[in-house]
């Protein structure tokens, strides 16, 4: 049995969070949560996940500075990125390449049809 | 230069006084020309007659009588010369007669009365005719004494030689008194032209001051008439009566924006400061007449809000802008002023400060909602696909009520936060640079995940000759795409979302998004795009209604200087088209 790929659901919201793991778990991935952007970052770089479901409203370490440090480092920047925020104009400014921009709220079963396209199998 | 200004710094009034007086004296002016026009061609009359008719007409006359006596005379003379003693009678007969024509005019010029229609050449010369003829007397008798021929014969030639003399100088007289007439003529003319002349300028000279005054008087008084009918429509117009206080005088006079706004009559008479004093609120009176007198002290201008009774006994919030006015000696001649009804501005803030007070509120609550309820749907989401372990078919159902519900309540949440920011003018345009593939893509972002679960195909055409560098506001867009979409999907059960970007214009670009859904009658086509009008099927459990998604669509296009059209036939399917201008980059 082939290793899962690997998602970080990067939300300060548990119930949220909680849900966004069930979903991406559901389609295959294997799923952890961070609640805390600091943690995040250190996580992210130590080990690179495949997915990455990010909350632009962090308390402490804002979503776009996430954004832009897992652009600059070699390691992360191929990273498919999910950005979910409910300011749609927030948002849109963090587009680019392999980010796609989600309006909050989103939904398990949406949230579930989009990350089964991102699924390396399918890549 | 400061002295002048100062005799020339007249007031109003000085300047209507002088006006009149100025009038008066061109009046007079031309009054006494006309006289002196008259009395002068009376005077030219009077001199032409004269000329004709007078005594120096007949002088000339009668020095002609003289001169052909003189010759006739002479002739007789001759005879006596030729023949000696032949006719002595005819001879003393001419001489006599010369000499009675002669005493006509020495009789004339004798006279005190007549001696001004003479020449003084001609006097003198008269009074030497005289010398002569009593020469010619003494040597006459001489002749009628002499006994010899030998002795008359030089006697003859003596008295030849003074008729010589006597003629000659009848010519000069002649010559002088035509001279002395013509110069009295043409004396006379030259008086009459040159006051002609200067009574010709002088005329037209007061005529064009009288025009010039006429004039001036019409122009003032359209001027006047302009400015008082701009006075008041503006004054109408800005909710204000406008006033002017004669300081020196202590009276104020209004504008009709006293009538209109504070319902006073106002007759453009001056009244006393006291009036004005009455109508100011007792309580603010202190404070205002502390400013006037600030103002009046230290010149300048100043604005003060106090309230201010109207005709009808009610008092009303007034902005009162005051400008003080000063004469070339600085000082203080008057205060200019307007007072504004201010009532239906401060009504029209606290409203807005209300309406953006209920704005906030309304965004925070629906964000407060939005995280709740996005947990509540995603748990029954995951409860309902069985996540957790099986579930029975009750309660399933169950499940999907609670999600249809919960739904239709988060999309009313969202809905009205989006609304409430699209009305804050802070949230409103964030302009950035896009391309016609970013729409694409927001519209597979927005609705390719629901529109892939229920089997339909998203289609698009960017058409030429749209560019690609588009300026707009990204996020606004977003939301317009999402909303228009996320619609067709809802009401598309299968076939396609069609969009189509093209430029219809050179100024506008536009895109559309087409469904092969159920279509919208079109008695509920125009009814979609108003605010609030579904919310009620919105909470309807099996509606789905257009619920806000519309006229926040619309509310957003406003602020984008952008319009949507809407083209649908039921059970065929509907066009939402959406033209936005063409903004270049040099106009960000």
């Amino acid at each position: 049995m082939s290793e899962k790929p690997l998602a970080y659901v990067i939300e300060d919201n548990v119930d949220l969070a909680t849900i966004f793991v069930e979903s991406l778990t559901a389609v295959g991935y294997r799923a952890l949560m961070i609640n805390d952007g600091a943690e995040a970052m250190s996580t992210i770089f130590a080990a690179p996940p495949s997915l990455i479901m990010l909350d632009l409203h962090l308390p402490s370490y804002s979503g776009d500075k996430i954004l832009r440090e897992i652009r600059a480092n070699p390691l992360t920047k191929d990273i498919r990125v999910l950005v979910a925020s409910a300011d749609a104009r927030l948002a849109e400014e963090q587009r680019g390449a392999r980010t796609t921009i989600l309006n909050k709220p989103v939904g398990f079963m949406q949230l579930q049809l989009l990350a089964r396209r991102f699924l390396p199998t399918n890549d | 230069m400061n002295t002048l200004e100062q005799w020339f710094d007249f007031s109003p009034n000085q300047r209507t006084l002088i006006q009149r007086w100025l009038s008066a004296i061109i009046l007079i002016a031309v009054a006494i020309t006309a006289v002196y026009l008259v009395y002068d061609g009376q005077r030219l009359t009077n001199d032409v007659e004269y000329f004709l008719n007078g005594d120096n007409f007949k002088i000339i006359g009668e020095i002609s009588n003289i001169q052909r006596e003189i010759l006739k005379t002479q002739v007789a003379l001759k005879d006596i010369r030729i023949l000696p003693g032949s006719d002595y009678g005819n001879f003393r007969q001419r001489y006599a007669s010369a000499k009675t024509t002669f005493g006509i005019i020495e009789a004339r010029a004798g006279n005190a009365e007549n001696r001004s229609s003479f020449a003084d050449e001609s006097l003198g010369l008269i009074d030497e005719m005289t010398n002569t003829f009593e020469r010619i007397d003494a040597l006459s008798i001489r002749a009628e004494a002499a006994e010899t021929i030998t002795e008359l014969l030089p006697i003859l030639r003596e008295i030849d030689r003074l008729f010589d003399t006597l003629e000659l100088q009848a010519n000069d007289l002649y010559i002088s008194q035509e001279n002395y007439r013509i110069g009295f003529l043409s004396t006379a003319v030259d008086s009459v032209v040159s006051s002609r002349i200067v009574m010709i300028i002088a005329s037209a000279v007061l005529l064009f001051l009288s025009l010039a005054m006429v004039y001036t008087t019409q122009r003032n008084s359209v001027i006047q008439q302009e400015a008082n009918e701009r006075f008041k429509l503006a004054s109408a117009a800005v909710n204000s009566a406008i006033y002017d206080w004669d300081v020196v005088r202590n009276q104020i006079v209004w504008t009709d924006g006293l009538n209109e706004v504070f319902g006073y009559v106002t007759t453009s008479q001056w009244v006393q400061i006291e009036w004005f004093w009455g109508l100011v609120h007792p309580d603010d009176l202190e404070r205002v007449q502390y400013q006037y007198q600030k103002a009046q002290d230290e010149g300048g201008s100043f604005a003060i809000e106090h309230r201010f009774l109207t005709n009808d006994g009610v008092y009303l919030d007034v902005s009162n802008r005051v400008q003080v006015v000063t004469d070339t000696r600085n000082q203080v001649v008057r205060m200019v002023g307007s007072i504004e009804d201010i009532t239906e501005r401060r009504l029209m803030l606290a409203y807005q400060e209300s309406n953006r007070a209920k704005n906030r509120l309304l965004a925070h609550v629906s964000h407060e909602l939005n995280t709740p309820l996005s947990a509540i749907i995603g748990y029954t989401e995951i409860i309902h696909a069985g996540v957790y372990g099986s579930i029975t078919g009750e309660q399933k159902h169950s499940l999907e009520r609670i999600l249809a519900n919960a739904r239709s309540l988060l999309e009313l949440i969202n809905n009205l936060l989006t609304q409430t920011r699209a009305e804050e003018k802070e949230d409103n345009i964030n302009l950035g640079l896009l391309s016609p593939d970013d729409l694409v893509t927001i519209l597979e972002e927005a609705v390719g995940v629901l529109a892939d679960s229920k089997g339909l195909v998203l289609t698009h055409e960017i058409d030429q000759g749209v560019p690609q560098a588009l300026i707009g506001d990204i996020g606004q867009l977003r939301q317009i795409i999402t909303n228009l979409a996320g619609n067709s999907v809802k009401f598309t059960e299968s076939g396609s979302i069609h969009m189509q970007i093209s430029r219809p214009e050179s100024k506008f670009w536009s895109f559309s998004i087409t469904d092969t859904g159920i279509g919208i009658s079109e008695a509920n086509q125009e009814m979609i795009f108003e605010s609030f009008t579904q919310v009620n099927q919105l909470l309807e459990a099996d509606s789905k209604g257009f619920g806000l998604g519309l006229s926040i669509v619309t509310q957003i296009l406003q602020n984008l200087n952008g319009r949507i059209e809407l083209q649908s036939e039921l059970g065929k399917g509907s066009t939402f088209t959406v033209t936005l201008p063409l903004i270049k980059r040099m106009e960000m």
